[in-house]
Parts: C-alpha cells; sequence; structure tokens
C-alpha cells in the first residue's frame, strides 16, 4: 500500500490497465481512443506527417521536380547547390534535386510491397503454426529459422544476385527475408490468443478451425502485425537502398537513393558533397517517418511493449 | 524437473544441426536456380551445345542435385569449398585470407556499439525523463534510421578530405601492426557499431526501467546497501535479456560489414562477395554465403547457450 502511495509512475500505470480491461467496448469508440491517444503521441504525428510528404513526392514527383530526371546538362556537371539546382548537379550534369524527388518513387514502392509481401506469407504461417502447435509448429518454425539463419543483407544480395536486379526481384527478395519476422510475431500472438475463452467457445459451438482462426484469432494479432510492418517499411528502405549502394538494385537510369550514393561516394575525394548528402538525408527522413510511426503505433496499440508508458 | 546445462547444450546444438543443413541446401539449390545453369554463366550464351554438355559433365552438373550436395558438402567438412570457374582461385584460400578482416571489422563494430550503448542506456534510465534521457533516446532513433553506408560516407566527407586525422581506406592487420592496424578500424567500427549501439541503448533502457520498479531494490536498500550497489544489481538482471539483442545483433553486424568494408575499401569477404557477385562467380558466392551463415548459426547458438547459462529461471522448466 505504502508503495503505491510514494511512486507516481505506478498509478500511471494502474490507469493504462483499466483502459485495457474496457477493450470490449463497440469499435467505434476504440477507434476514437485510438485516434486520440495518437495524437497525443507528438512524434508519431510527426511521422506521420513525414510520411504524407514521402507519398505525396512519390506519387507526384513529375510535378514537384523542377526538371525530368534524365535531363543531361554536360557543360553544367558537378555544380554545387545553387538556386537553380538547389542539390547540385551530377556527373552528367543533371539536377540531384530532381533526381532525388523521382528517387522517391522506388524507396515508396520497396517500403509498402514489401512487409506486404512478407505478411502474405508469414502471417499465416505464424497463425497456423502458434494455433496447431505440435509437429506443424516444429517444422514450420524450423524453415523459418533457417530462413533466419541468413544475415537480412546477405540474403538479400543472395536472391537478387541469383534471380536478376529489377524492380520486382528485389521486393519479392525482401519479403522472403522479412517472412520468418511476421512468423514469429504471429505464432506469438495466436498462442496466447488460442488460449483465450472466446475461442474455446467458438470451438465448442462447431465453428470450424478455418473460421476460428480468421475471425477469433487473427484480428488479436492485427496490431503486432501492425507495428512489425511499419518496422519492416523502415529496413526496407534501409536494405533495397543497401543493395543499390552494392551495384544490385535497382538498374539504372531509374534513379534509387542508394544507386545515387554509389556513384556520388566516388566524388567524396574530391569534395563534391552534395552528390552523396542529399540522397542520404532522403533516406533518412522516410526511414525516421516509419520508426516514428511505428513507435507511436507500438505506445498506442500495445502498451504492454512501451518503454515510456 | 529441472534442466541441466549439458541437457539444454546438447538439445541445442541438434536444432542447430539441421538448420545448417538447411541453410546449406537453400544457397546450393538457389546457385542452381541461375537461368541457364552455372554452364552458361561460364561459357556465356553463345557457347555451343557441346562445350556446354562438356562443362556440365566436368562439374557434375549432370547428376541429381542432391547428389551434387552431398559431393559438395563432403568436400565443405574437408575444407574444400571448390575452385572459382572465373578466376580459377580455390575458394577456400581465398575466404581463409579474408576471413580474419572481416571478423576484426566486425569486431570493431561490437566494441564501439557496446562502448556506447551500455553507459547510454543506463545513464538514459537513470536519470528518467531528464536532457541525459532526451539524448539517449533521440540517439536511439536516429540510430537506427541511418543507413549505415551513408554515415561511413559522411565519416569519410568529414575526416579524409576535412580533417585529415584518421585513414578513411584500405586496411592494415591490428595483428602485424596494434597502433596502426587499430586507426584504421576506428572509422569502420563506428560506422558499423551506430545502429547496434542505438538498438542496445533502447532495449537496455527499457529493461533498466522495468528492474528498477522491482521490490527486491527495496529490500537491498533497506539493507543499507548504496544507491551505487543497487543500481549493480538491478542492471545484472536487465542484462539477461539484453545478452540476446546484444548476441544477435553480432550476426547482424557480420552482414553489415559486407557494405563497411565496400565503404573503406577494407579487402575482406564483403568485397570478395560482392566481386562475386558482379562477375557471376556462383562458386564462390556459395563458398562465402555458407561460411557467413555458419558463423551466425554459431553465434546464435553460443548466445542461447550463455542466455541459458545467465538466467537461471530458465532451468526449472
Amino acid at each position: 500500500m505504502a508503495g503505491r502511495t510514494d511512486t507516481g509512475g505506478e498509478s500511471g500505470g494502474e490507469g493504462d490497465r483499466e483502459t485495457a480491461s474496457r477493450a470490449d467496448r463497440p469499435a467505434v469508440r476504440r477507434a476514437r481512443r485510438f485516434a486520440r491517444r495518437f495524437r497525443r503521441n507528438r512524434l508519431a504525428t510527426v511521422g506521420l506527417l513525414i510520411l504524407v510528404v514521402f507519398l505525396v513526392v512519390a506519387v507526384f514527383p513529375g510535378q514537384i521536380a523542377p526538371q525530368p530526371y534524365d535531363a543531361t546538362d554536360v557543360p553544367d556537371r558537378l555544380e554545387g547547390p545553387s538556386l537553380e539546382n538547389p542539390m547540385g548537379t551530377d556527373r552528367y550534369g543533371r539536377d540531384v534535386f530532381s533526381r532525388v524527388v523521382f528517387g522517391a518513387r522506388v524507396a515508396f514502392q520497396v517500403a509498402v510491397l514489401t512487409p506486404l509481401v512478407a505478411m502474405v506469407v508469414g502471417v499465416p504461417i505464424g497463425l497456423l503454426a502458434g494455433y496447431y502447435g505440435g509437429l506443424l509448429d516444429d517444422a514450420l518454425m524450423r524453415v523459418m529459422d533457417s530462413i533466419f539463419a541468413f544475415p537480412t543483407i546477405l540474403l538479400g544480395l543472395t536472391l537478387v544476385a541469383v534471380f536478376g536486379q529489377s524492380l520486382t526481384n528485389i521486393v519479392l527478395a525482401l519479403g522472403v527475408v522479412f517472412i520468418p519476422q511476421f512468423a514469429r510475431i504471429t505464432r506469438g500472438s495466436a498462442l496466447s490468443v488460442a488460449e483465450e475463452n472466446h475461442v474455446k467457445v467458438a470451438r465448442s459451438l462447431g465453428a470450424s478451425d478455418a473460421r476460428i482462426l480468421a475471425l477469433h484469432v487473427f484480428p488479436f494479432c492485427l496490431s503486432a502485425i501492425l507495428v512489425q510492418a511499419t518496422i519492416t517499411a523502415a529496413l526496407a528502405i534501409i536494405l533495397e537502398s543497401s543493395l543499390s549502394f552494392l551495384g544490385v538494385g535497382v538498374p539504372p537510369p531509374r534513379p534509387s537513393w542508394g544507386g545515387m550514393l554509389r556513384v556520388g561516394k566516388g566524388f567524396v575525394s574530391s569534395g563534391e558533397w552534395w552528390y552523396s548528402v542529399f540522397p542520404g538525408l532522403a533516406i533518412v527522413f522516410s526511414v525516421l517517418g516509419f520508426n516514428l510511426l511505428g513507435d507511436g503505433l507500438r505506445s498506442v496499440l500495445d502498451p504492454r511493449t512501451d518503454p515510456d508508458r | 524437473m529441472t534442466t541441466t546445462m549439458r541437457e539444454y547444450a546438447v538439445k541445442r546444438l541438434l536444432w542447430a544441426v539441421p538448420v545448417l543443413a538447411l541453410v546449406t541446401f537453400i544457397v546450393f539449390g538457389l546457385v542452381r536456380l541461375v537461368p541457364g545453369g552455372p554452364a552458361v554463366v561460364m561459357l556465356g550464351t553463345d557457347a555451343s551445345p557441346e562445350q556446354l554438355e562438356a562443362v556440365r559433365t566436368e562439374l557434375g552438373l549432370n547428376q541429381p542435385v542432391y547428389v551434387q550436395y552431398l559431393d559438395y558438402m563432403g568436400g565443405v567438412f574437408r575444407g574444400d569449398f571448390g575452385r572459382s570457374y572465373v578466376n580459377n582461385q580455390q575458394v577456400s584460400a581465398a575466404i581463409a585470407s579474408r576471413l580474419p578482416t572481416t571478423l576484426f571489422v566486425t569486431l570493431a563494430g561490437f566494441v564501439v556499439s557496446l562502448t556506447v550503448a551500455i553507459p547510454a542506456g543506463t545513464l538514459s534510465a537513470v536519470k528518467r525523463g531528464t536532457k541525459w534521457d532526451s539524448v539517449g533516446l533521440t540517439f536511439g532513433l536516429l540510430g537506427v534510421s541511418v543507413p549505415n553506408f551513408w554515415l561511413g560516407i559522411v565519416l569519410l566527407l568529414t575526416f579524409g578530405v576535412t580533417y585529415d586525422l584518421l585513414p578513411v581506406a584500405g586496411y592494415v592487420s591490428p595483428l602485424s601492426d596494434p597502433v596502426e592496424g587499430l586507426r584504421y578500424l576506428i572509422l569502420p567500427g563506428v560506422t558499423l557499431g551506430t545502429a547496434m549501439a542505438a538498438i542496445v541503448t533502447r532495449m537496455l533502457r527499457s529493461e533498466l526501467l522495468e528492474e528498477l520498479q522491482g521490490d527486491y531494490l527495496d529490500a537491498i536498500r533497506m539493507k543499507g546497501v548504496s544507491e551505487t550497489r543497487t543500481l549493480v544489481h538491478a542492471m545484472k538482471n536487465a542484462f539477461i535479456p539484453v545478452v540476446t539483442v546484444i548476441g544477435m545483433q553480432f550476426g547482424y553486424l557480420l552482414g553489415g560489414s559486407i557494405i563497411i568494408e565496400v565503404v573503406f575499401s577494407i579487402p575482406g569477404m564483403g568485397r570478395l562477395l560482392v566481386n562475386a557477385i558482379t562477375s557471376r562467380d556462383y562458386i564462390t558466392l556459395q563458398g562465402i554465403v555458407i561460411v557467413y551463415t555458419t558463423f551466425f548459426v554459431v553465434v546464435n547458438l553460443v548466445v542461447d547457450l550463455t542466455y541459458f547459462h545467465l538466467n537461471p529461471r530458465l532451468r526449472g522448466q
């Protein structure tokens, strides 16, 4: 008793537990509470704003960029930032700003599609493994472990090297890389949900396993999956730009941030800093956007895992 | 029933064996999925069918995949990873000469990240809500949002061009010249270690915050133990889950070293791998990938055993 009164942090925790126990209220009120808590989370709002800008740039690069990404202007090559070229020009005199803007397209596609691919395969695997357990669980998880046994960049590199460089292959390769994460997270949630009463009731009323998984287990895994998806989006952008930096990314002339850095790195020692600084900043901001959103979602959807509850 | 350390170790080892077998098989199978197969890659698309056939027979590519796999793995166990068909080099020799370099780079990243993360995470938790905490949290967020190769390029710009303090390219083995070798490892270590430092800082902070609320700490305080020593007690417990993360991160550092070696022109396994990919040298590629993943699996094994050893609560299960 005495302990409870002298620590302020603990009473905050009590309040959280109370709200969590009211989780069976109608969906609308839950959505409203979600929106309220999300808005109160300032960093998450900043993340969302960054992502909105990112989305607009990725969808309308032609309207935003002052020049096409492949417009060369050889006499003006390797010029520093100026009013005309706010981020300078590259070795063919192309406007770096325009290329950064067009590069958003590749990055955004990778960020959205990679988690989708990983989810489509990983979530069902996790549901089955967590719900049925036993031998199936062992077998599925062992396969997941062996994919997990590759360092992510190495698996991505190997897959793209074998199947060839294209945006589709990169998204598929990165998707495969992240399957185990989704399988593990979903399995963990499914494992605990499967023991809950509403699942037992559904089963005793004669619901089929497929129905139980889809309607009574899957929805309760969604928040963990969503948080994982935002983190995966951030990692996918970093991985794609790493592959492009190593020369196994999206083939030129399509501009990708990692590809620009690959060339820009060659101009570091001669002092053309803008060539490699600006595309890198673009990566940092987009990744930061997803990470902020992910942290925000985590604290709103799953307060137990949030260190700052 | 209690599980002893030995029982657990045996169980965990038996688990690692099929994972390794599957991993090597995946790599081996992948390389055979290359359009046209290795023979076409070797000879080019305009080789005659007879030439292709001769090469396939020579390399044993006409045998069933599992026979090829067992053959290859038999060689791997004797330390023979085959011979590159691009430069005719023994793959095992090429790997052996570069492996120590890669391990030093990885180790540099590891040391840097723990040197930063342990004080940063502790300070952030103990001084929760203060300026120190904000610094720790900001670092935790930025560290995972900055791609390591770009951080490397920024360091190149800062140190190589502007200040001329540290070497920005190349490698000297710390074994042959410790002082110069370490100087060459500083920038790669910082570049590689930052992301892991950020992850461990965050993790240590949240584990320590949880631990600091434990009632047992009050009991210790009541016995008159100083605050510093109380903190040490909490840290010991907070560290148990952090060890797992640190171990997993070591594997990722190994993967990250690939790109760091390219950024800083370090002649390690990563550069060998990237060269193998661009020259479509699949025999070399396969050998390197197997070595990387074996290291990764072994490190995870060691981490799990350490975790088990550190956490007495697990033994009861």
